[in-house]
């Protein structure tokens, strides 16, 4: 009756204005993901490999330079579509793609990745190549690649890397390392042998020789270039996509997992996932819980023993040994998880709802209304309901909490939905995969602290809504 | 106990009728053993219809009882229960819901007897939306011709509020509406004024006996005053420890008491002679012993003036006529036949 | 003779909570297929040694693939496979009563048994061992910090208890156990990060419990620190209730030392609500240790669970380790509550 009112004095207190403002938060982050998000981005994004792959692997948010003294290189992707420059030579038309990259890292970049896509040429394939020009003017070709020809009985125009582009690690990729070794010979008089190379293109081509020692390089600061040139042998011939990656040893918001996995992705899409699961089962509990506890209270008798001996037991269960088990054996499925929860999650509120109804039910209100023939259902719905509710709401908000931390506890030991990314397997990701030992904060952390403030917000709203529907509660004499 | 001591209306076919009717509680002691509590132990009373019943009597004398078994709100352990030649302890559902709407009660705590969360309009107008009477506007008009009749005014007002912004007074009138907008035949009133200020108290009875009057409402009026009862009711029964000891026209009850008790009651009554205010008024000694051990013989008789040693702890009084429609059980009017059973 | 009932309606409850898990993993691996997979596969693996046995004596393959087929049909009637999986329940049931659990597929215990009885037995003790001295320390932590708080009602420090114990309930155990190796064990090197013992183990008995104890230092103080502030809170709300009783505002005026009073008047009244309170906790840190152990890879039940999830699971470990995860803690509420019962004369009042 008095919502605006009651809400007036939720806000007014210092628990009850926090939880208001992290639950709108988070509610604003949850609409956010789900226009965003693809329903599908567990499988389609999350568990898909070939999303990630020119992520770097397990390095820190990029934030973290600021809190460093020396910057460590940032992740940059190049793409380009439409060539920069279509020139005629000889041959064919020659389309090149200039990406400008200006270098202030004192680290050398941790992998270098080309990727083509969507090539088509009418007869003949293209040739790609790519060279890197470096601030102090000198300039090698670290890649080149002709196009998968024409095969046996296949008839143009040919198209080719549509489905699975075409992507090549540079750092390890043997012709690259080939380009290296005779630049260092040619530029430097540095003779090393390809296993001296191989794995550690970056810091040779991104750096100059200290003199030190054979492999000591100082990085090189400045304006580079990556040129993409692609000779077509036609008119007509295209290169779709030309994607180059110079992977950093930071990124993005969040860092990122072993699997170069982006985390902030994956942790924005926890907060949906984890309000979906503390509402849902907490809204369905509760529902059970106040029926079966109004029941009980109301109808006495019979009815009122075998539920009090039924939730007795089930509240007595200890739930996380048998939620492991059930989970293992039907398999991990949020509803799974949602469904268990609720089943042992009735029972506490059934008790003292039971003892609330018992206490209303001896004041006069539920005679009078026995008396002008109301129907049980009636009284127990109409009457007695409305009197319990809003202690309802509060353990309803309680509720939420503990099945977001029994989720992410079950998601802990693996027992995840693999199809729904959480941030319980999240972190169960980086212990699994030793992440914790390496001291990778950044997957282990956020996650976690993502989980605290969701059951906090609820925790603090409970709080805050608790003196405001007591009152009201005791109004009714005994 | 034998028939012929059943005191019978001599009008027509009454509406109301208690026979014989008790109600035992059980209540649990230590591990296996139960005890029976008698509230009600033996009670037949006839209500004609628009005739106003009052039953008078201690808390613990087993009045209230009396008025739920006669609404049918609790089992009845022994006897019968019924309305209009019909017997309400064995109605099925939907007949029982035809006997609610033909009857309604009132009760004596105004704060919980009304829906906190409903306001006043949707409280008087449940009756009508349990039993599914009318359209909406149909039982609009009813509802504010009951807030109306009770003189819950401004009603338009009134009508939008929730109880907790009424009286003591307002709300009472607001069951009472609740209680009439079904029109019943039938009214258990326990207590209707015993929680309401002492002011509005007289105004409150007064119009309850205008409505009564007015819509010929037969009423079982359950109080422990026996003056509002004397001003309230036709005929007055005097209940004690689930008992009734006297009972007969209200005037004759009250002008000319025949068992201890009622004498007690009645000398207990203040008189409005400011006068008297510090007068020794002669009070009944002791509290009423519980029903759980109800004393033996007359259960009245460890209070009682004129007790009679040898004879009242030993054998129970019955309730015989002593004068015309006006019946005692005490052992002081019984004469020497009491010996001859 | 007024304390038979609540004991035994206790320990009824406790007895059905018992049954009814056991009917519930009974049902569950029945319903599912689960325990016709289980025993198909342990009837493939007897015939498979059969074979090699075999082998030694028949030559003509046809004639082997007729013995070994005879051979599984008895196995299976033996087994009871072909009969519905519900005429196995009872003795499936009894089986998991006697303790008759099966053998591990790829899980062994210390000495290398394979048998789940000996794999889960052997890590009961180390379980109870965290369990109770964090239990012991919540509860003496709470009682001390509670009945102080009771005193000084309002103050900065109630409040911040409060605030403290609320936050609690929000927090996964766990994950504070993930940040105390972050930061203790990987940062700066203090505790070790798991496990019970150094390896190679101190052979010397008190070096060798000193390494225990430098071991169970993190897990037992995750445990504790999540759990000592709603213990604390429960506790002094409790001590509060009970101090504005009318018995202890007449022992105060009569002119009892406070001292007195607060032990005698307060706290012996406050016992039997409080330990009910921390009996209610140690399901809740029963839950808790599963996922503790686990993070700080101490080899009780809770991390034989992880073990035997990851990977290939070992469904007979998982099914004995949830049966007898059940059975220790209903045995520990009946031991709790028989002791209860005795502590708390009004017990006799309720139910």
């Amino acid at each position: 009756m008095n919502t605006a009112n009651a809400l007036r004095e939720l806000l007014r207190s210092g628990p009850g204005f926090g939880g208001v403002s992290l639950l709108g938060l988070l509610i604003v982050v949850a609409l956010y993901v789900l226009l965003v998000f693809p329903l599908d981005f567990g499988e389609s994004q999350w568990s898909n490999p070939i999303v990630w792959v020119d992520n770097p692997k397990a390095v820190p948010p990029a934030w973290t330079n600021s809190l460093r003294p020396e910057a460590r290189p940032l992740h940059r992707v190049f793409e380009g579509t439409e060539p920069h420059t279509v020139q005629m030579a000889r041959s064919g038309p020659v389309h090149s793609w200039r990406f400008p990259l200006n270098y202030a890292s004192s680290h050398p970049p941790t992998f270098l990745a080309v990727t083509l896509a969507d090539v088509t040429y009418a007869e003949r394939p293209p040739l790609v190549l790519i060279s890197l020009k470096r601030p102090d003017g000198k300039q090698l070709r670290i890649y080149r690649h002709t196009v998968r020809g024409p095969r046996e009985g296949e008839s143009g125009p040919f198209s080719r890397y549509g489905q699975t582009p075409l992507r090549v690690q540079l750092s390890t990729d043997e012709a690259t390392v080939t380009a290296v070794q005779n630049f260092l010979a040619d530029e430097f008089d540095l003779r090393l042998d390809g296993a001296q190379i191989g794995g550690r293109v970056d810091r040779f081509l991104f750096g100059v020789p200290t003199g030190d020692s054979e492999e000591a390089f100082a990085p090189l600061t400045g304006d580079y270039e990556i040129i993409v040139q692609a000779a077509m042998r036609e008119e007509g011939d295209s290169v779709g996509k030309v994607r180059f990656v110079v992977g950093g040893a930071v990124f993005g918001l969040m860092g990122t997992d072993s699997l170069g996995r982006d985390l902030a992705r994956g942790l924005l899409f926890g907060v949906p996932v984890a309000l979906f699961i503390g509402i849902i089962s907490a809204l369905m509990s509760t529902a059970i819980g106040t029926s079966l506890g109004i029941a009980s209270g109301y109808l006495g008798g019979r009815a009122d023993i075998t539920i009090q001996r039924i939730s007795d037991i089930v509240a007595n269960v200890p739930v996380l040994p048998l939620l492991i088990f059930m989970l293992f054996i039907v398999g991990p499925s949020l509803w799974m998880i949602i469904v268990i929860l609720v089943i042992f999650g009735w029972p506490g509120l059934t008790i003292q709802i039971r003892s609330m109804v018992l206490h209303v039910r001896t004041n006069q209100l539920v005679e009078a209304i026995q008396s002008l023939g109301a129907s049980r259902r009636r009284v127990m719905f109409r009457h007695i309901l409305p009197q319990i509710t809003p202690y309802v709401f509060a353990q309803l908000i309680f509720g939420a909490p503990a099945a977001i931390l029994s989720e992410a506890g079950l998601s802990f030991l693996g027992l995840g939905d693999p199809s729904i990314p959480t941030w319980g397997q999240i972190l169960e990701a980086g212990f699994r995969t030793g992440g914790i030992y390496l001291g990778y904060w950044w997957w282990i952390v956020p996650p976690g602290l993502c989980i605290v403030i969701t059951a906090l917000t609820f925790m603090l709203l409970g709080l805050g809504i608790e003196p405001v529907v007591n009152p009201r509660l005791r109004r009714s004499p005994p | 106990m034998a028939m012929e001591t059943f005191p019978q209306r001599p009008s027509s076919q009454p509406l109301v009728q208690l026979h014989d009717v008790k109600v035992h509680f059980t209540v649990r002691k230590g591990l296996f053993g139960s005890e029976s509590v008698h509230a009600v132990d033996g009670v037949t009373l006839d209500i004609g219809a628009g005739e106003v019943v009052a039953v008078v009597g201690e808390s613990g004398s087993g009045k209230t009882t009396l008025g739920r078994a006669a609404l049918g709100l609790i089992r009845v352990t022994e006897g019968h229960v019924s309305f209009d030649n019909t017997e309400i302890t064995a109605l099925s559902q939907k007949e029982q819901k035809a006997f609610r709407r033909r009857s309604a009660a009132i009760f004596q705590d105004p704060f919980a007897s009304i829906d906190p969360y409903m306001t006043a309009y949707e409280s008087v107008a449940e009756p009508l939306v349990i039993h599914g009477i009318g359209s909406d506007s149909e039982r609009r008009e009813r509802v504010f011709q009951a807030l109306h009749d009770v003189r819950l005014r401004p009603a338009q007002e009134i009508a939008g509020k929730y109880p907790d912004l009424l009286s003591g007074g307002q709300r009472q009138r607001l069951s009472i509406a609740r209680a009439l907008v079904l029109q019943p035949q039938f009214i258990v009133a326990d207590e209707p004024v015993s929680m309401v200020d002492a002011s509005s108290r007289a105004e409150l009875l007064a119009l309850l006996r205008e409505l009564q009057e007015r819509f010929n409402i037969a009423f079982l009026y359950i109080t422990h005053d026996i003056a509002t009862a004397r001003y309230f009711a036709q005929r007055i029964v005097v209940m004690y420890l689930g008992c009734v000891v006297e009972m007969g026209e209200a005037a004759d009850v009250v002008r000319n008491p025949m068992h201890p008790y009622t004498q007690a009651l009645i000398a207990a009554v203040p008189e409005p002679d400011p006068a008297n205010r510090l007068h020794q008024r002669p009070s009944l000694p002791g509290e009423p012993p519980s029903p759980v051990n109800a004393p033996s013989g007359c259960s009245f008789h460890p209070r009682c003036a004129s007790f009679m040693a040898g004879r009242c702890e030993l054998t129970t009084p019955r309730l015989l006529e002593v004068e015309p429609n006006h019946f005692v059980a005490c052992f002081l009017h019984e004469g020497s036949d009491a010996y001859q059973n | 003779m007024s304390l038979f009932r609540p004991l035994l309606v206790r320990s009824l409850t406790m007895v059905g909570v018992f049954f009814v898990v056991l009917l519930m993993l009974v049902l569950t691996l029945g319903l599912t297929g689960f325990s016709d997979r289980i025993l198909a596969a342990t009837i493939g693996e007897q015939l498979r040694a059969e074979r090699t046995a075999l082998a030694e004596t028949i030559r003509d393959p046809d004639e082997m693939e007729k013995v070994l087929e005879k051979r599984r049909e008895e196995l299976e009637i033996f087994y009871g496979l072909r009969t519905p999986w519900y005429y196995r329940l009872p003795r499936t049931a009894l089986r998991v009563l006697t303790l008759d659990l099966g053998e591990a597929r790829s899980l062994r215990s210390f000495d290398g048994s394979n048998r789940v009885f000996d794999i889960v037995t052997e890590r009961v003790p180390n379980s109870m061992l965290l369990l109770t001295t964090s239990f012991i320390i919540t509860a003496i932590i709470g009682i001390v910090g509670g009945s102080y708080l009771a005193t000084r009602q309002g103050s900065w420090l109630d409040r911040f208890v409060s605030g403290f114990a609320a936050v609690s309930y929000a927090i996964p155990t766990w994950w504070i156990g993930i940040l105390f190796i972050l930061i203790l064990s990987i940062q700066l090197r203090i505790l070790p990060s798991g496990g019970m013992y150094s390896t190679p183990p101190p052979t010397e008995p008190l070096p060798r419990f000193f390494d225990l104890v430098s071991h169970a230092l993190l897990p037992v103080i995750t445990l504790v620190l999540v759990s000592f502030g709603p213990s604390i809170y429960s506790i002094r709300t409790i001590t509060l209730n009970i101090a504005q009783e009318d018995h202890v505002k007449i022992a105060r005026a009569k002119g009892l030392p406070e001292s007195r009073v607060r032990l005698r008047h307060i706290l012996r009244v406050a016992a039997p609500p409080i330990v009910t309170g921390l009996l209610f906790g140690l399901a809740g840190s029963l839950s808790g240790s599963i996922l503790v152990e686990t993070v700080f890879n101490w080899q009780g039940m809770g991390r034989l669970y992880y073990d035997a999830l990851a990977g290939t699971p070992d469904e007979n470990v998982i099914v004995a380790l949830t049966f007898i995860f059940t059975l220790m803690y209903v045995a520990i509420r009946i031991v709790l509550e028989v002791l209860y019962v005795f502590l708390d004369p009004r017990v006799r009042y309720t139910d």
